[in-house]
């Protein structure tokens, strides 16, 4: 009897635990409560931007994806990494090549947080203008990622709501719904962007912004008509202009030695159309791999260290040193775009006398026969700053600027048979003050073309630009009719990474 | 009444936890006070004095036996002649005589005199074994059950629990790390869950336990081993992995005060090296490799760097001087242990209480491990109705350790990697040493001492607190209530600091212009409570015993990590700090059972056992949280039939079988793994350039997928056994065969990239798995006058096989590191298949002229025909589809890890005073992928490397079997292959021991009867093997913690070589 008592205890006690069973994290919000006002939606969208600048984007890998599948650098030696290696070297990487995987997975990445935020858009109501606002960024910047992916991959996987199922996956979709999607989001964010920022919003997606990468995106899908219309919605703006930009200013950056400010302005300025912001963590630790989901340290570059002088990863091609003519080089962009064995670095912009550059790691480049140490001065740091190790930078990276826009809207006139409207906006870009290039005249098709493409490279060349701008080319049949292939026999369209096709059954 | 009450009382602690149980607390209060009373003896009033004489059974006398009145505190010990004198109050007539190796004997008095005679104590009859909620005679075990005992552990002094286990039990099995405190790799009849570690239970003295590096040996009177599920699914929802229970030391019931003193010191040693270049031979590689010398070495290089010093002052040049640097990596790691054991007990109270010091400094720079150990456990015989009893055990521990030394580019790849004509030490630099410039060095390795000794020291402490008390309750005859609270409470510290230098190096961290503090708390506490009845039944010759239990644990967790930038190295602590950053969180989770069990035998020939555990935890999402776990075997003692009690040649001959299903510790998965939250503020995005805590740049998203379909691994096993003896056990066979089935398998599924969750891995119930596999151990123990032996040999045989996966999941690839090894999986999973078996190409010699090139299947796609990536003295591998290329479809299992077979087997011999203990280990018929040499010789970039390189295939050097040097591998000559795929066999004399026990009679004159027994010993472990494999070490452990990537040598540390001196004294 009194077994029994105490056994019906027991199960009175068992019935009274079942509720402490019941735990859940408290340590975060979780996905009911959260994304409920425009400040949470908005901090959604900051997460994708964040990823844009991690370590798989623009902080390292883009970089390097992009300018080793173009044809503008040249191996600095046996310490280029093995995949940047094959990039280079190889017409058609391998589908295990980590940087190719870094960017597929990267933009992915982009896509879902880009999705959450558009799916959870509607429920916002608290603050509408802003909802909208950070709506269009999200449409922005998956637009941008799906640009991305397109461009490289052709058919890829379409997702446009977050992934919810371990088991949602998406076969390939053919490119052309992939552009449709791009310019629709462009269009919607083009609608809902402001067409400027100021103080803590600065480097946010803006209508600007919205309309050039749909001038992009058009062009590289063929419909140069339409890219000419989103290209002069942006010239039209009458918000950006290269009169009051010198050259440099778009790549040197806001730098800082220690605290001390040493240039300001040049960051946000008046050609940049959407730029990624860095913010140098101070300690020259990169952060690599970690940085894309720290939410205290600021996000430092590496580009000025793998295209530098201590590394000696990356150094220019000999087609992109030969696009500037033979020395003495006539073009004052020439040496804005690479140091040379013996030029005056320190110069601090020019305000001091500096000291000569020599005795540098990289291996050589050669311009028409002529071997010498060169490198990127692009993004490189060694005129305001001593180098030595490690540099990471704060220098943010100009993703579109007024110039590329110019030459693309040059690129549409050329293609739909204007080649003087062409040499208006080439012009435009040679004419800037401080470059003062003589104008060119293309009376042709071919001849504008042509001239597009030289001024593409001595104007954005290390920009990491020409690996898309090659691939459109090669597609239309312009080499070898207009120029010779800068990467002869390169497959047009990456494999899908082994990475996904080992995981997603409808990809194989 | 009185037990509902104690019942209710105990519940509501159990549930509600507000309410104490005041019972409890008082007697915990009390607890330490009763070992103290002992010390006072016990005195009572004298009716009449008995005397006699104790013999033992070769008529000897037996000294220090004890006498006690049966039912009181009275009692003596006898003398030197055996004789002893007792004064026996009134109304008690009976003597009850104990020593240690003889079997209790109790005496009714009937005159003034007693003389007994002591039987030996039949040690295979009364062994007990641990069974879980309570404990068993070996004899009616049904189950697979090892044991290991005190006598053992003593004489191997191995430094933790688990390598005392390594090899001595069949079906166990143990893979070593060398790092001083880390936890070795335990697995119990395989490996049963694909992703999860096959970690055992740990349950000391009752209580589940965690990490057992903490945990003193010298405290460990047996560990008794629970292998099969009839054994272990009393632990139910955690048994799968098999069960670990240890029992602490007790004190003797033998009124004695037992004083005992363990002590020994040794060192530890890394032997093995690779062969790797000298500056010289370096030279000669960078000119096959890169045409060309470094520029570091290279007389025409401009500036010349090789007639230069190696730093401002330095005697010796680029050109001259040479460093090796495993020399300077590996050192002397000195290890010391010194134990203190306080024992005693009459037949009402005893106890044992020791304290411990362990310290061992590692075998690389700064890796270290050192403890303090305390315990006390006593009990109570309170009345005939009440037992109290407590255990409690604190442990300081402090884990120094190098934090990259687990990384992709561990310390040992640097090592391998770093050129030897670089120096270690540069007295000219920021922090004293010094890095190599890639541009001028040719690769960019870091400097592994650096990194050991400046760049990554950490400091792991941690206080433990393992304490339990109990109370039985005899409530009536075979009726008894066990209540058990228990604690279990780790504060944890970490603490590193990275400091200000600049080696004058230009590789990635060769520069740091700002010190960081990271300083980390963790306190878990976990609370357990057991309420237990147990039944005991004669009728006739049915022996029963029924248990039922119910049992809550409840653990919670607090962590709070702190972080900060300092300007100078002399500040290490955040106060003041910059980019301070502080996080805590809280986890929690909750355990409650209700198990069940029935042993039944009739006669002691036909033993039945039953139980059912049914167990509810938290971490699962609701609907999910409930599992059932039942078990049953069966035994027939053949021997105790009438027609085989006279066959003189068996002395033990019992059947076992049995079945049960147990469950995966969810906790592994951590506490709601099947809940995604929002990771707030968790990214950052610097908006206008401003750092982005200090704007509105933080950022939140959801960073993985979740399943709420989530549920417990569930293992089905049936295990059949014979235990057999010869000629009074001279011989003894112990033997089984078992299958187990593990369904459910959760798998951290990846999940395509194109999702684009951060976290590509989701947890899911997908797949089953077996193991089968066949056991045995052998024993011989005999004697000849002073010569004792006792050998002892066990093997395991266990077959693995991967039945499912996932729907739409065809394989899991892993150990794929893109980095450094060339990016291809190593390791495949899939139906059919043992657990990550070697999965790779297959490599049919080298090419040696272009013809043979342009025959072979296209190996690497040439883009463009100038430049072709495959040429004479390329790997030529196998085109297994005959598809006319080389890709990834032509790969193929190469091999598995498993070991077709493990065994140990150990020989004591004892002559006189001395002891010699030898025991052998090891594994047969298993591979070993040797990802080292994809450092040593794969020539994927520019380093230092083995020689081998030198014997790198040209024109001239065609007889051999490494690949052309080439910059960048373009045939991917170090993809994974058969190429570095080696036999993993190795037998290992794993300890060897010699000692001399001092004769006690003669250290009992000496010593005026303080001291009683002196055993000096030297022991050595790792001192031979026998292997091929050419690593530093066959027995690789696994650097990622997870299951797939087991026996790939990333260069992992070597099991050192080891010597101890020590003493072992006991005073009474």
């Amino acid at each position: 009897m009194k077994i029994a008592f105490a056994g019906s205890l027991i199960l009175v006690f068992i019935v009274a635990c079942e509720k402490k069973l019941n735990l859940v994290d408290t340590n975060s919000p979780t996905q009911e409560s959260y994304f409920k006002t425009a400040v949470e939606l908005e901090k959604g969208v900051n997460g994708v931007y964040s990823i844009i600048r991690s370590t798989s984007l623009l902080g390292r890998a883009w970089h390097y994806f992009h300018s080793m599948r173009g044809g503008e650098v040249g191996s600095g030696g046996s310490q280029l990494e093995v995949e940047n290696n094959e990039l280079l070297t190889k017409a058609n990487p391998g589908v295990t090549n980590a940087q190719v995987n870094n960017i597929w997975t990267a933009c992915y990445q982009m896509i879902n947080r880009a999705n959450l935020v558009i799916a959870k858009g509607p429920g916002v109501t608290d603050d509408v203008s802003r909802r909208d606002r950070v709506v269009g960024e999200a449409k922005f910047l998956r637009a941008w990622a799906y640009y991305e992916l397109v461009s490289q991959w052709g058919d890829v996987p379409m997702y446009t709501e977050p992934v919810s199922s371990p088991t949602g996956f998406k076969g390939k979709e053919p490119s052309a719904n992939i552009y449709s999607l791009i310019l629709s989001d462009l269009a919607d964010a083009a609608a809902k962007l402001p067409a400027s920022y100021s103080g803590a919003d600065l480097g946010r997606a803006t209508k600007g912004a919205a309309n050039a990468l749909a001038g992009r995106a058009n062009m590289q899908k063929g419909d140069y008509a339409a890219a000419k219309t989103a290209l002069l919605a942006v010239v039209n703006s009458n918000l950006y202009t290269l009169q009051t930009v010198p050259f440099l200013w778009n790549f040197d950056g806001d730098v800082k030695s220690g605290s001390v400010v040493v240039t300001a302005g040049h960051e946000f300025n008046s050609e940049s159309v959407f730029e990624v912001a860095f913010v140098d963590k101070g300690d020259n630790g990169f952060g690599w791999g970690g940085e894309n989901t720290s939410s205290t340290a600021a996000g430092s570059t590496v580009r000025a260290q793998d295209w530098g002088t201590t590394w000696g990863n990356v150094v220019p091609s000999t087609s992109l040193l030969e696009e500037f003519g033979p020395d003495p080089v006539a073009d004052p962009r020439y040496k804005w775009t690479f140091w040379e064995d013996g030029d005056m670095v320190l110069t601090k912009g020019g305000t001091l006398p500096g000291v000569p550059l020599t005795d540098f790691t990289n291996g050589t480049s050669t311009k028409f026969g002529a071997a010498k140490k060169r490198i990127f001065r692009k993004y490189s740091l060694n005129d305001w700053v001593s180098v030595a190790g490690v540099v990471t930078s704060g220098l943010n990276y100009r993703l579109i600027r007024y110039a590329d826009v110019l030459l693309m809207l040059a690129e549409c006139e050329a293609e739909v048979g204007t080649p003087a409207q062409a040499a208006i906006y080439i012009n435009m870009v040679r004419a800037r003050p401080g470059v003062a290039m003589p104008a060119v005249a293309p009376a042709t098709k071919n001849a504008a073309l042509l001239a597009v493409m030289h001024e593409r490279a001595v104007e954005l060349g290390g920009e990491c630009i020409d690996n898309v701008d090659i691939i459109r080319w090669r597609k239309k049949g312009y080499f070898p009719s207009i120029k010779a292939d800068p990467r002869p026999g390169q497959v047009n369209e990456l494999p899908i990474p082994l990475s996904e096709t080992s995981r997603n059954p409808l990809i194989q | 009444m009185l037990v509902a009450y104690i019942l209710q009382t105990n519940f509501k602690t159990a549930c509600i936890m507000k309410r104490k149980n005041r019972l409890l607390v008082a007697l915990t209060r009390h607890a330490f006070l009763p070992a103290f009373f002992l010390l006072l003896g016990f005195s009572a009033f004298a009716q009449k004095t008995i005397t006699g004489t104790v013999t033992g059974p070769d008529n000897k006398p037996v000294v220090g036996a004890s006498v006690v009145v049966k039912g009181t505190t009275v009692g003596t010990t006898t003398n030197d002649q055996g004789t002893f004198s007792i004064a026996l109050p009134a109304n008690h007539d009976v003597l009850v005589f104990t020593y240690v190796e003889y079997e209790v004997n109790e005496v009714t008095v009937t005159g003034n005199t007693v003389n007994v005679t002591m039987k030996l104590r039949d040690v295979t009859q009364n062994e007990v074994v641990v069974t879980g909620y309570g404990t068993q005679r070996r004899r009616n075990v049904t189950g697979a059950i090892s044991s290991i005992n005190n006598k053992t552990l003593n004489e191997i002094s191995a430094p933790n629990l688990a390598q005392a286990l390594q090899g001595r039990m069949a079906g166990v099995s143990v893979v070593n790390s060398g790092t001083p405190g880390s936890q070795p790799i335990v697995r119990i009849r395989g490996i049963s869950s694909i992703t999860y570690g096959s970690d055992p239970l740990y349950v000391i003295d009752g209580v589940p336990t965690g990490n057992i590096s903490n945990f003193d040996m010298q405290d460990i009177e047996t560990i008794d081993v629970l292998k099969d599920a009839s054994a272990a699914a009393i632990y139910g929802s955690r048994a799968s992995n098999g069960v670990i229970m240890i029992t602490t030391k007790k004190g003797k019931r033998d009124r004695k005060l037992h004083v005992g003193l363990n002590s020994y010191y040794g060192v530890q040693r890394i032997t093995e090296r690779l062969d790797l270049l000298n500056p010289t031979q370096f030279d000669a590689y960078s000119k096959a490799y890169n045409g060309k010398l470094v520029a570091r070495r290279d007389p025409n290089n401009n500036p010349v760097w090789v007639t230069r010093p190696i730093y401002t002052g330095a005697s010796t040049t680029y050109g001259n001087n040479v460093t090796d640097w495993q020399d300077e990596y590996f050192q002397d790691g000195p290890m010391t242990e010194t134990n203190i054991t306080l024992s005693g007990g009459n037949e009402i109270s005893r106890f044992s209480a020791s304290g411990g010091y362990y310290k061992q400094e590692g075998t690389a720079p700064n890796v270290a491990f050192q403890r303090y150990n305390f315990k006390i456990n006593s009990d109570h015989i309170i009345s005939k109705v009440f037992t109290f009893g407590q255990s409690l055990i604190a442990t300081n521990s402090i884990q120094k350790g190098d934090a990259n030394a687990g990384g992709t580019r561990s310390n040992l790849v640097n090592v391998i990697r770093m050129m030897p004509y670089m120096p270690v030490k540069d007295p000219t630099t920021n922090g004293g040493y010094r890095g190599v410039i890639s541009g001028l060095d040719g690769g960019d390795p870091t400097n592994p001492i650096e990194d050991a000794e400046l760049k990554n020291p950490q400091e792991n402490s941690t206080v433990k607190i393992l304490g339990n008390a109990f109370l039985e309750i005899n409530i009536l005859k075979g009726l008894q209530f066990r209540s058990v609270f228990g604690i279990d409470y780790a504060n944890g510290r970490f603490y590193r600091f990275t400091p200000i230098f600049n080696d004058s190096g230009t590789v990635n961290g060769a520069i740091s212009t700002i010190a960081g503090v990271t300083d980390n708390r963790n306190t878990s506490t976990v609370l357990l409570y057991t309420e237990q009845l147990t039944y005991n039944k004669q009728f006739g010759k049915h022996n029963i015993t029924a248990t039922g239990v119910f049992e809550s644990q409840h653990q919670k967790t607090r962590a709070l990590n702190g972080f900060g930038n300092q300007p100078t190295n002399s500040l290490r602590v955040i106060q003041g700090a910059t980019n301070q950053a502080v996080s805590s969180n809280y986890g929690e989770n909750f355990l409650v059972s209700l198990l069940g069990r029935i042993n039944y035998d009739y006669a002691g020939k036909y033993i039945l056992s039953a139980a059912f555990r049914r167990d509810g935890l938290s971490v699962w999402a609701p609907g999910k949280k409930w599992g059932n776990f039942p078990s049953a075997s069966v035994g027939w003692r053949v021997d105790q039939e009438d027609f085989m009690k006279n066959v003189a040649l068996v002395s033990e001959l019992k059947l076992r079988g049995g079945f049960g299903i147990t469950g995966l510790n969810g906790l592994v998965l951590g506490n709601y793994p099947w809940l995604v939250n929002v990771a707030a503020n968790s990214s950052s995005y610097p908006f206008n350039n401003v750092p982005s805590q200090n704007n509105n740049g933080l950022g939140s998203g959801v960073n993985q997928l979740g399943n709420e379909d989530l549920e417990w691994e569930t293992t089905k096993q049936t295990n059949i056994g014979v235990d057999l003896g010869i000629l009074k056990n001279k011989f003894t066979l112990s033997a089984d065969y078992f299958i187990r089935q593990t369904d459910n398998l959760i798998l951290g599924v990846q999940v395509p990239p194109s999702f684009g969750y951060l976290n590509s891995s989701v947890n899911k119930n997908v797949g089953s798995m077996k193991n089968n596999g066949f056991e045995f151990l052998l024993g011989y123990h005999d004697k000849a006058g002073d010569f004792r032996w006792d050998v002892t040999a066990n093997a395991s045989f266990i077959d693995n096989e991967v039945l499912k996966l996932a729907e739409g999941l065809n394989n899991i690839p892993a150990g794929a590191d893109a980095a450094d090894y060339g990016g291809w999986d190593v390791t495949n999973t899939e139906p059919g298949r043992p657990i990550q078996y070697f999965w790779g190409f297959i490599v049919d010699g080298i090419f040696q002229n272009q013809g043979e090139v342009d025959n072979h299947a296209t190996q690497v796609k040439d883009p463009d025909p100038t430049k072709p990536q495959t040429r004479p003295g390329d790997l030529i591998f196998r085109d297994l589809n005959k598809d006319g290329k080389i890709d990834a479809n032509d790969r193929t299992y190469l091999g598995s890890y498993l070991p077709k077979v493990s065994y140990g087997f150990n020989i004591s011999l004892d002559y006189k005073g001395f002891d010699l203990n030898a025991f052998f280990q090891g594994v047969q018929g298993n591979k070993i992928y040797n990802d080292t040499r994809v450092i040593t010789e794969g020539m994927i970039r520019f380093f230092n490397a083995g020689t081998q390189v030198l014997n790198a295939w040209t024109p001239t050097n065609t007889n051999t079997n490494i690949p052309r040097a080439v910059t960048g591998d373009p045939n991917g000559n170090a993809r994974t292959s058969t190429r570095f795929l080696e036999n993993g066999s190795y037998l290992r004399l794993k300890t060897v021991s010699l000692g001399y026990n001092f004769a006690s009679a003669k250290l009992n004159t000496w010593t005026k009867g303080t001291v009683s027994s002196f055993r000096i010993y030297v022991s050595g472990q790792n001192l031979l093997t026998f292997t091929d494999y050419t690593g530093y070490d066959p027995e690789v452990g696994n650097r990622t913690g997870g299951s797939l990537t087991n026996s790939i040598d990333w260069a992992i540390y070597p099991q050192p070589k080891a010597v101890q001196v020590g003493i072992q004294v006991n005073f009474q």
